[in-house]
């Protein structure tokens, strides 16, 4: 195409904008990534769905997982985690006998509702045989008018907002906020009996949701909550914090907790600034992770943290790591991020097995299958795909697969009945440095 | 493989309670082998057993070791130990249900005393409970290590510095756009985005080279500066030639704004990336760090160059004559389009040193920092006088502190709000903005 001399001016003009944010990247790419040796043999990632390949001849995964936006920093391991679950299936042998594809699409964050919004639209027309995300519940609820009245079956590894439970079509394979809130409070409750806690959270269906339960079960404790209640949220785009921080301290709280994703690396240094002691802070989910190399962050050792899922153990943490490193990350590891990567493998399992046992691959012969494969109605006990896969084959209709997200069955809620919480302590600044205990939560219905 | 966990956690938990033991540490007197309930210096709760724990702290807060606690399960089983040196007490028990913990008056040092010596919880497996006393009074020599008590001057002090230097960066950012608008009637919104380079830059420069930061800023704004030369040269001019309409125009810069900030996102994704290196406490009058102090300083001494500039320099009058009046200037002989490239220049230059300096003073910039900026800018530079480089100083003083203050009496949600309803207010009253002349509105 040949252009007119002023759009010729404006591509050069965005290209010369464009050279010097290049220069930017080439040297901000160069970074080295830490080397982890996997010695494992890795498996080709599945491939890309093509024209044709939709739920009604294959198990064509959608894979809607947050490739850009706030919580992008949590994408990694989601995708490894349903990478290294498709390369497993179609090693075994794929599903119903073909080879399973994935049509991916970026769920953006919450505040970019449009990106997810139009993403959402050209997933479902590609007729997937069900949807593996959102990680953010916001983008959850804002994705289920769309998906729902089409049946389609989402299943999230991450998404913990307690009010998406019992929505049509939709499964988790992780705990409700409620469960960590819990779990949170507990330990702050161990740590100092009574205490005054100061929460900074963001103002976001997450955030407010887990916020809740933390204050509930602190106050049930004999704890109080004395800044971050209702109406005291900073806003999810916020980027200076010395305010919030004045109003916080202000309150004088024995403890802070922070609920926030990436504006936890600002919030530190601004605690830190104002002298606050870094060993009273918590942390929760995806800002529990390794502050090392984040500038200003005060000594955080003695802090603790929740997470949900578990720790998963290091041969699968090795897996998914090989996985990623061959594939999506280009040579680059999940540098330690592992959230969330247990629970985005098993949802990818759960699917496809309840496909295999109902012999086709569309989203409303899945669904029945669904509870079932997690052992709701109980069954024989498998591990792999693999090995559920030969149970199946073998005539064996009630099989029970147990993962690496060691979550109980689905609840008729499409919660899991239980899961685990782990609760972790900082060491200099790596806030996941070491695991207390896991706390095994019962979701009520 | 959770198995494997577990079974790792008890041998570790059950290591340290050997070694605690022979060492002394732990003055554990449980019962019977037999009982179901092990103390020791952690927990790590389990399928068949769960965590009852807790700490005995003093009214400042502070630990108080060496507390008898004696726990009883709902079977009669019980267990007993004292705090450790950091207050803490672990049991582990195998049995659900309701325990009473006790804590023994006896057993407490000078200066405490309990409010409660008897607590009932309710203990389930694979699963912590805490059961911790908060004593009155304090042992000698314990100090309150919270943060100290803050009165409401002193916040209100607080917020307004952090509302000063809010305003002095932006004012960085809304003197240039103002002089964009001012000799050529565009508002770009794209001036966000030069925000964002100038940071992103500095983390280049400062943090992934480890060049001098005074270097790296000068760096900075000289790419920056680059940038607007190149836009202005490549788009901004080709399209004034073209007599493209300011709406149009506008609409440009909101489409490279938006191309701009998922350019950001492609290179350095959501993170955020820090440009200071070390943590510094907050010192002083206002109660900032010392980078904010210098940011501020920085930020004034530019502020102040150009709008000397302006007013004494003949490139300065130039640029007000093109502002005031085009057509006239042109006629008496300026280069309108000289003046209008060199504005670009300067004004992405400011730009790039405000996101060099937001940077350093918000503990670093990711790809969104600009944008969450840009319509404070806007509201600053309208408050203070389209046009007028004073008026932006002035108007983004004001929404920086009434931002920041704002937090004294409304969510902190809703702060940057009342910059905007501030905005409407004034400029109902004054639509040409506080230093605005009357005659360049309609």
């Amino acid at each position: 195409m040949k252009l007119s001399t002023p759009r010729r001016r404006i591509v050069a003009g965005l290209a010369g904008t464009a050279a010097i944010a290049l220069l930017v990247a080439g040297c901000a790419t160069t970074t080295p990534s830490a080397t982890t040796s996997s010695s494992a043999a890795v498996q080709p990632a599945a491939a890309a769905c093509g024209s044709g390949e939709d739920s009604s001849s294959t198990f064509a995964l959608g894979s809607f997982l947050p490739l850009t936006g706030s919580l992008s920093f949590l994408a990694p391991p989601a995708v490894a985690g349903v990478g290294a679950a498709l390369s497993d299936i179609n090693a075994a042998g794929g599903v119903n006998g073909k080879k399973a594809c994935i049509i991916s699409q970026d769920s953006s964050d919450g505040d970019h509702k449009a990106t997810g919004d139009s993403n959402i639209k050209a997933l479902i027309q590609a007729k997937p045989s069900a949807i593996v995300g959102p990680e953010s519940s916001s983008v959850t609820h804002n994705i289920l008018p769309v998906t729902q009245p089409t049946g389609t079956v989402v299943f999230s590894p991450a998404a913990t907002d307690d009010a998406l439970a019992g929505e049509a079509h939709f499964f988790r394979n992780v705990a409700p906020n409620a469960s960590e809130g819990d779990a949170l409070a507990k330990q702050i409750l161990t740590d100092v009996p009574g205490a005054k806690v100061g929460i900074l959270v963001f103002n976001d269906a997450y955030g407010i949701n887990l916020r809740d339960t933390l204050q509930s079960s602190l106050e049930a404790g004999g704890g109080s909550v004395v800044y971050g209640k209702a109406g005291q949220e900073f806003p999810s785009t916020e980027t200076s914090f010395g305010t919030i921080v004045n109003n916080v301290l202000a309150a004088q709280p024995d403890v802070i907790a922070i609920i926030a994703f990436e504006q936890t690396a600002q919030i530190l240094p601004a605690l830190g600034s104002a002298g606050f002691a870094g060993s009273k802070l918590y942390f929760v989910d995806g800002n529990l992770s390794d502050y090392t190399k984040t500038a200003g962050v005060p000594d955080l050792t003695g802090a603790k943290g929740t997470q949900q899922g578990v720790d998963a153990d290091k041969s699968f943490k090795a897996e998914l790591n090989g996985w990623y490193k061959a594939n999506d990350g280009k040579g680059k590891d999940l540098g330690g991020i592992y959230n969330y990567g247990p629970e985005s493998y098993d949802a990818v399992i759960t699917l496809a097995l309840a496909a295999s046992l109902a012999g086709k691959d569309d989203s409303a012969s899945i669904e029945p299958f669904i509870l079932p494969v997690t052992g709701t109605t109980g069954g024989t006990v498998c591990k792999s795909y693999a090995d559920c896969l030969k149970l199946i084959k073998g005539g064996t209709k009630d099989i029970w697969y147990q993962g690496p997200s060691s979550i109980g069955p689905l609840n008729d809620q499409h919660n899991p009945s239980t899961a685990y919480v782990g609760i972790y302590e900082a060491s200099g600044k790596n806030t996941a440095a070491k695991f207390l205990t896991g706390v095994k939560a019962t979701i009520g219905k | 493989m959770l198995h494997s966990t577990r079974r790792r956690g008890r041998i570790i938990a059950a290591a340290i309670v050997v070694v605690a033991g022979a060492l002394g540490i732990l003055s554990a007197e449980s019962a019977s082998a037999a009982s179901p309930i092990t103390s020791g210096t952690s927990c790590v709760a389990d399928e068949a057993s769960g965590c009852l724990q807790g700490k005995v702290i003093d009214d400042n807060r502070n630990p108080v070791p060496g507390a008898k606690i004696t726990v009883t399960s709902p079977s009669g089983a019980s267990g007993s130990a004292k705090t450790a040196k950091n207050g803490s007490f672990f049991f582990k028990v195998s049995e659900a249900g309701a325990y009473t913990v006790e804590l023994d008056a006896a057993s407490l040092p000078e200066g405490v005393t309990p409010k409660t010596s008897t607590l009932t919880v309710t203990v389930e497996l694979s699963n912590i409970t805490p059961a911790g006393f908060a004593l009155n009074g304090h042992v000698k020599g314990s100090v309150n290590s919270g943060p100290a008590a803050v009165p409401y001057y002193q916040l209100v002090w607080q917020q307004f510095s952090q509302g000063l230097l809010l305003g002095l960066l932006l004012a960085l950012a809304a003197i240039g756009l103002s002089l964009i608008y001012g000799t050529t009637g565009l508002s770009n919104f794209a001036h966000s985005e030069q925000i964002t380079l100038g940071g992103f830059l500095a983390y280049v420069f400062a943090v992934q080279l480890g060049i001098n930061i005074i270097v790296s800023a000068i760096l900075v704004i000289a790419l920056t500066a680059l940038s607007g030369y190149l836009q202005d040269k490549l788009i901004w001019g080709p399209l004034r030639k073209r007599g493209l309409g300011l709406t149009q125009l506008m609409v440009v810069t909101i489409g490279l704004s938006l191309a701009l900030e998922y350019v950001f996102q492609l290179l350095f994704g959501a993170n955020v990336y820090p440009v200071a290196t070390n943590l510094e406490l907050n010192t002083g009058p206002l109660d900032i760090t010392p980078t904010a102090y210098w940011s501020m300083l920085v930020s004034v001494i530019v502020l102040a160059l150009v709008g000397f500039a302006l007013i004494f320099t003949r490139l300065g009058r130039a640029t007000r004559a093109v502002a005031d009046n085009r057509a006239l200037a042109a006629a008496s002989g300026i280069d309108v389009e000289r003046v209008i490239r060199i504005v670009w220049i300067v004004s992405t230059g400011l730009a790039g040193l405000s996101g060099v300096l937001y940077a350093l003073v918000n503990g670093g910039v990711y790809w969104l920092t600009g944008a969450q900026l840009l319509l404070l800018v806007f509201a600053a530079v309208t408050l203070g006088g389209i046009g007028t480089a004073f008026g932006a100083l002035i108007g983004s003083l004001i929404i920086g502190v009434v931002a920041n203050m704002s937090t004294l009496f409304i969510p902190q949600d809703l702060k940057y709000a009342t910059g905007l309803v501030i905005l409407i207010v004034v400029l109902l009253v004054r639509p040409q903005g506080i230093l605005g002349r009357k005659e360049r509105v309609g």
